[in-house]
């Protein structure tokens, strides 16, 4: 990176850019504990330079620098994606997000508001809250994550199963292009906003977003069922999720994760043995009675057990998962986009695979629309055992295989499942995807080697083998933790 | 859902810190600088970087001033995904920076007077009680009076600082109006060690708890009463801890006091005319649970307009004050001050209460150098306005 850009950029953002390589490490990584070797030859994880603009004018004019300089560019919001979304690959710029904040003006009549990309979703719903007002869905991320950054990403999670995914919400976004230009994106411009979700920062940073919200539920109901075996929770799931008066929030737990839970503090004996299932339901109080009688009928369908008694326990956690990291350290899993109909059987599964290498595997997902959940399923690691964590990631691959035979692809791209992009997109759509970005980022500056294309140690032929390789090494050498 | 704390050592709680950033929602800190270093998910990863995955066990002194810009307020932990106890873990981190003799000079001469002096000032400990002189008449009972039931455990900054000097005056004539039998230790109170929990010197409070909590139990008393709430919390919550057993007294802020006498109808509060608002002190509300109490005493008096600051309670913003930040970088402190006075402003409040002394100065100073028409004071002598003849 030249003096002269430096202090170009130096000049649009002043104390709010920075090249101290003391400040530009903590950028290198996200969630993900990934060993430096096995990172080294695919990413050049260190920005030369972090901005932290405070409007789309500061962005556009460092995006300006980048494309006539041609230099890359990453967004990073919240940070709190696993696959190294918000992690740059080709050293470059790293965009902070986190001071485009604030709420703009509330439109009553249509229950729109405008609101800075890097918000959170926890304080946007908390200012909202204020005023009588909610957002319509959020991901079990809210503290941390932003509203550009969900929107960047697939944008399902609580809320979802009954509003829909966030894209849908979305009447239009503000967003600096890979040219620079600032543009108002909508369902109906050339570039409609619908491209921007799932676009991973690839295709434009999005500065501000005008988002449907809804008056605040007058209450909220929460309900548990619980079953002996996954078949019959499949059942509850599926006719719940096609309830007229949908739950708010629909998730499930198998018998591991509620074991685990239990030896954490949640939760009660009984429940720690069982499939169960969260139905938590938000309205005006004749919805509230709908959702109510909604989940009884499901119950008795299914041939579940009522207990609801542990549900609003199970609601307050819903911000708090990674306690289960706790018997970890570290946490290695697969996190699917799975068709509700093949939960039974993908869980019979994990199950039988769970039997042969006593992973002490866990799965808990959501159910965000009437046909798919996204289901996590992840065994307990320790990032410091560097061989036993690298066969981790080769077992991740396993469950992986295990949730495609059942149509499942990975939820979210990144950099590191590159690999499974085919599980996600048929030709045609990924080929649509790369026109798309094409056509706005020709020179692919816009967060470089994620989405599109696998690098070459992921590409599926390698990638397949040498995790395949690695997870039979396991039966020589057992890494610590992981048995 | 268990709220015992999971915490076992620095490198433990690093490395099951997931890194997801949730703490970083409401920390003054990170909202005031900016940097991911400065958030507790950033300084969290680099101490597992270096005392957990085995990068060298030095702390730089980027790293160092990163670690003393802290209140202390516990806005992360009440956030964090993983429930780490992540005050734990910056008191470690502090103790780590002791041990590699790369404290900050306030940390170092604040425990040094600690040890020599009991208090957080120069002055010596004897004259604890010369704020008493501010009073029309000093009480007897005061000082260290055999029988009482109720001690009044004054603390360090309300004991020395002239302008909290009010809040003790203050507490003191509402005992005497409501006919307590109280006494306070006098120049046997020693401070209650939390500066030094702050400041990373574990093992120094040692001294501190046991020898409070032996003259407390000399003086026979049943209710130990404090008007600052980290000695509350102290006492509370870490002296039963180092002790190993339960103290065997009550430990109320003195706000719950005032509100169990309100309820006794041994005191009755006037009208007064006023738009009041709150400020939750970090020690009293979110690190000890006492939420409702001070909100009892304001809503006692006839005739005040209360209103909450957008942001209370549990999620209420810290003042600045905590965590020894003062010493170590007093311009963070002023800033984060700044926010909260102009948060409390716009609620269109003429006063402000608080219930806890070192907030009241943060907030009063910032609301000087902002020029603003709101009055700061305590929950005790704003009751004590409403009380007196
Ligand atoms: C405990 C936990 C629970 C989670 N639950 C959910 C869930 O329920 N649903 C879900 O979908 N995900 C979930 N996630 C994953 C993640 O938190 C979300 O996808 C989140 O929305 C990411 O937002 P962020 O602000 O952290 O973005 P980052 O992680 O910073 O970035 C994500 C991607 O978006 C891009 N980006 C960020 N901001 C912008 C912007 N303003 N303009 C353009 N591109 C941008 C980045 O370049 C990157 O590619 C969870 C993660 C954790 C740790
Ligand atoms: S205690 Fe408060 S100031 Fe310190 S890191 Fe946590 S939130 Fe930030
Ligand atoms: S909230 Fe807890 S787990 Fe998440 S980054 Fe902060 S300390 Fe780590």
């Amino acid at each position: 990176m030249s003096a002269k850009v430096w202090q170009e950029i130096k000049e649009i953002l002043g104390e709010r850019a920075t090249t101290d390589v003391f400040e530009r490490q903590f950028y290198q990584r996200d969630l993900a504990p990934v060993p430096e070797f096995l990172v080294d030859p695919m990413a050049k994880t260190l920005p030369d330079i972090i901005v932290r603009p405070c409007n789309a004018a500061e962005l556009s004019d460092v995006v300006k620098i980048a494309v006539k300089e041609k230099i890359p560019i990453t967004g990073r919001a919240g940070g709190s994606t696993v696959y190294f979304n918000s992690v740059c690959s080709q050293n470059g710029i790293l965009v902070d997000f986190n001071g485009l904040t604030g709420l703009g003006k509330i439109d009553r009549s249509t229950n729109r508001v405008r609101v800075g990309a890097g918000t959170t979703w926890a304080e946007l719903e908390r200012v909202l809250n204020r005023q009588g007002l909610a957002v319509c869905s959020y991901p079990s991320s809210a503290p941390s994550a932003t509203v550009g950054g969900w929107l960047a990403m697939m944008g399902y999670g609580l809320g979802s199963l009954k509003y829909g995914a966030l894209v849908e919400q979305v009447a239009a976004a503000q967003v600096v292009l890979p040219d620079g230009s600032i543009q108002e994106l909508t369902h109906s411009t050339p570039i409609p906003v619908s491209w921007l979700a799932g676009s991973e920062g690839t295709l434009g940073l999005i500065t501000e977003v005008e988002l449907q919200i809804r008056p605040i539920p007058e209450i909220q109901w929460h309900g548990m069922a619980v079953f002996q075996d996954a078949a019959a929770m499949q059942h509850f799931i599926e006719q719940a999720a096609a309830l007229e008066e949908k739950p708010f929030n629909l998730h499930f737990s198998d018998p591991g994760c509620n074991a685990l839970r239990y030896r954490l503090g949640m939760g009660s004996e009984p429940t720690s043995a069982v499939y169960t299932a969260a139905f938590d339901a938000d309205g005006t109080k004749d919805e509230i009675a709908e959702a109510a009688e909604g989940f009884s009928n499901c119950l008795s369908a299914a041939g579940g057990e009522d207990w609801s008694q542990e549900a609003a326990e199970e609601w307050e956690h819903r911000f708090f998962s990674l306690l289960l990291k706790r018997e970890g350290p570290s946490l290695l899993g697969a996190e699917l986009w799975l068709p509700i109909n093949k939960l039974a059987l993908y869980l019979r599964d994990i199950s039988s695979y769970e039997n042969k290498e006593k992973l002490g595997l866990k799965t808990y997902g959501h159910v965000v629309s009437s046909s798919h959940a996204m289901v996590m399923t992840m065994f307990n690691a320790d990032e410091r055992n560097t061989i036993g964590y690298l066969q981790g990631l080769a077992l991740v691959k396993k469950l992986h295989d295990i949730g495609a035979r059942y149509g499942a692809a990975p939820y979210g791209i990144g950099l590191w499942n590159t690999s499974y992009l085919q599980r996600n997109y048929t030709k045609t759509q990924l080929a649509e995807l790369k026109q798309r970005k094409k056509q706005l980022d020709p020179n692919d500056l816009m967060n470089p080697g994620k989405l599109y294309q696998a690098p070459l140690f992921l590409s599926p032929p390698f990638f397949s083998i040498g995790m395949d390789i690695l997870a039979a090494s396991r039966l020589f050498y057992r890494g610590r933790n992981l048995i | 859902m268990s709220t015992g704390s999971f915490y076992k050592t620095l490198a433990d709680e690093s490395l099951i810190c997931g890194r997801c950033g949730n703490c970083r929602r409401d920390c003054p800190i990170y909202q005031e600088l900016g940097w991911e270093s400065a958030s507790p998910r950033g300084k969290i990863s680099l101490a597992r970087e270096i005392f957990a995955r085995g990068q060298g066990e030095t702390v730089s002194p980027e790293f160092a001033e990163r670690i003393t810009q802290c209140t202390m307020c516990g806005a992360c932990t009440k956030n964090c995904a993983a429930r780490i106890d992540i005050q734990t873990f910056w008191q470690d981190l502090r103790g780590k920076m002791l041990e590699q003799n790369i404290a900050p000079k306030a940390y170092t001469a604040m425990i040094e007077n600690l040890k020599s002096k009991k208090n957080i000032t120069n002055f010596d400990n004897i004259t604890r009680l010369d704020w008493a002189e501010d009073m029309d008449e000093v009480p007897e009972n005061l000082a260290q009076e055999s029988g009482a039931e109720v001690a009044y455990f004054v603390g360090c900054v309300s004991s020395f600082f002239p302008r909290a000097a009010q809040i003790p005056v203050a507490v003191v004539q509402l005992l005497q109006k409501a006919e307590v039998n109280f006494t306070t230790m006098g120049g046997e109170e020693w401070c209650c060690g939390f500066p030094l929990l702050a400041a990373g010197a574990k093992a120094e409070i040692q001294q501190f708890a046991k020898h409070n909590v032996k003259k407390m139990q000399d003086m026979g008393i049943e209710i130990i009463v404090t008007s600052c709430p980290s000695c509350y919390h102290t006492w509370n919550h870490v002296y039963p801890e180092i002790i190993g057993e339960t103290l065997g007294f009550r430990v109320l802020h003195v706000s719950q006091y005032l509100v169990e006498l309100l309820e006794q109808g041994k005191l009755v509060p006037k009208e007064l005319t006023e738009t009041v608002t709150y400020h939750d002190p970090c020690d009293l509300g979110r690190n000890s649970g006492v939420y409702g109490a001070p909100r009892q005493i304001l809503q006692s008096i006839p005739g005040i307009d209360f209103v909450e600051i957008p942001t209370n309670s549990a999620d209420s913003v810290c003042c600045g004050g905590g965590g020894n930040l003062q010493g170590a970088d007093g311009a963070l402190a002023d800033a984060i001050a700044k926010k909260r006075i102009l948060e409390a402003a716009q609620t269109g409040a003429g006063i402000l209460v608080s219930a806890c002394q070192q907030c009241e100065q943060m907030l009063e100073k910032a609301a000087r150098a902002e020029k603003l028409p709101l009055q700061i004071m305590d929950v005790s002598e704003l009751l004590w306005l409403a009380v007196e003849d």
